[in-house]
């Protein structure tokens, strides 16, 4: 991705995955220590590399676009007042702000879960009202409403383990919680989701969607 | 095939889905951080201060009540029931 000097006033999110890049990691080492000497142009590339991963993890904890832009931008806010406190060489940039995305999208779903908010659990009817009739976009809107009806920190444990496919070692990190914790929470939190599915009858909208069938 | 088999799957597709374009406002961002740092300040000093005065206050009082203590000891009453020190030879 080019580099753009000027401070762009919207940040469009494009580019490959850098967060295992070493290199890139130099350079966003670089332009931590530029935003924090108060260059907005290197604040506006750091946050520009990174607005598609943080993009795509915030749509797991909100599907509805403006909600979603709304985490984002508010993960930016606590990046740039945190910004002081990341050190270079203990985890990369791409890892310390995915912790902060983590918690900025717990904390969205715990006051989401004082509200009570109702998700319907109908994929193919939430992915249509959003305009994506895809069958991936049905399948991850049927997932996201099904663990939508667990409590937040199950809710966090298996979206992390189904959409972004981590270990129990990598939902630890990013949350903070002990592994045993973790484990415990995953055990637990499948068991209520299976009893969610049968209780639901919802075999047969999943083979559906997986099957192609829909 | 299980249930949880089957959200296996179903995550396995749903990892697929196409993410939407995110626009983010940089300028918007760094404004609402400096605002919120002003915020965090405008709260802190009057917090400090009051803190300050608090502290002020209690070490005027406890010396306030040493004055008196020393004060109250050289009243013959208080001598009175004050223990009596004897000198050993």
């Amino acid at each position: 991705m080019a580099e753009t000097t000027d401070l762009s006033p919207v940040m469009m999110a494009a580019g490959p995955d850098v967060r295992l890049n070493v290199p890139g990691e130099d350079r966003d080492w670089r332009e931590v220590q530029q935003s924090l000497a108060g260059d907005d142009a290197a604040c506006a590339r750091l946050f520009g590399r990174y607005t598609e991963d943080v993009g795509r993890q915030m749509r797991r904890f909100s599907r509805n676009a403006g909600v979603c832009e709304e985490l984002v931008h508010e993960v930016f806010v606590e990046v740039y007042l945190s910004l002081r406190h990341y050190r270079h060489r203990g985890v990369p940039f791409g890892h310390w702000l995915a912790r902060i995305a983590t918690r900025v999208g717990y904390r969205h779903w715990k006051q989401q879960s004082r509200r009570r908010v109702n998700v319907p659990l109908d994929g193919v009817e939430v992915a249509a009202r959003e305009g994506d009739n895809s069958e991936a976009a049905s399948a991850a809107a049927l997932l996201q409403s099904l663990l939508a009806r667990l409590a937040a920190a199950d809710r966090l444990v298996l979206t992390l383990m189904y959409f972004e496919d981590c270990s129990v070692l990598e939902i630890a990190e990013r949350t903070g919680w002990n592994r045993a914790m973790v484990k415990m929470r995953v055990y637990r939190a499948r068991r209520r989701l299976k009893e969610i599915i049968e209780k639901h009858k919802l075999l047969e909208q999943f083979q559906g969607m997986i099957y192609g069938n829909t | 095939m299980e249930t949880l088999e089957m959200v296996e799957r179903l995550a396995e597709r749903a990892r697929q889905e196409r993410a939407p374009v995110v626009r983010v406002d940089c300028r918007r961002v760094l404004r609402t951080c400096r605002q919120e740092r002003a915020q965090s300040y405008s709260l802190a000093w009057p917090a400090a201060g009051s803190a300050l005065a608090a502290a002020m206050i209690l070490i005027f009082c406890l010396w306030q009540s040493g004055q008196s203590a020393r004060a109250s000891s050289s009243d013959p009453v208080v001598q009175l029931f004050n223990p009596v020190q004897v000198e050993l030879p």
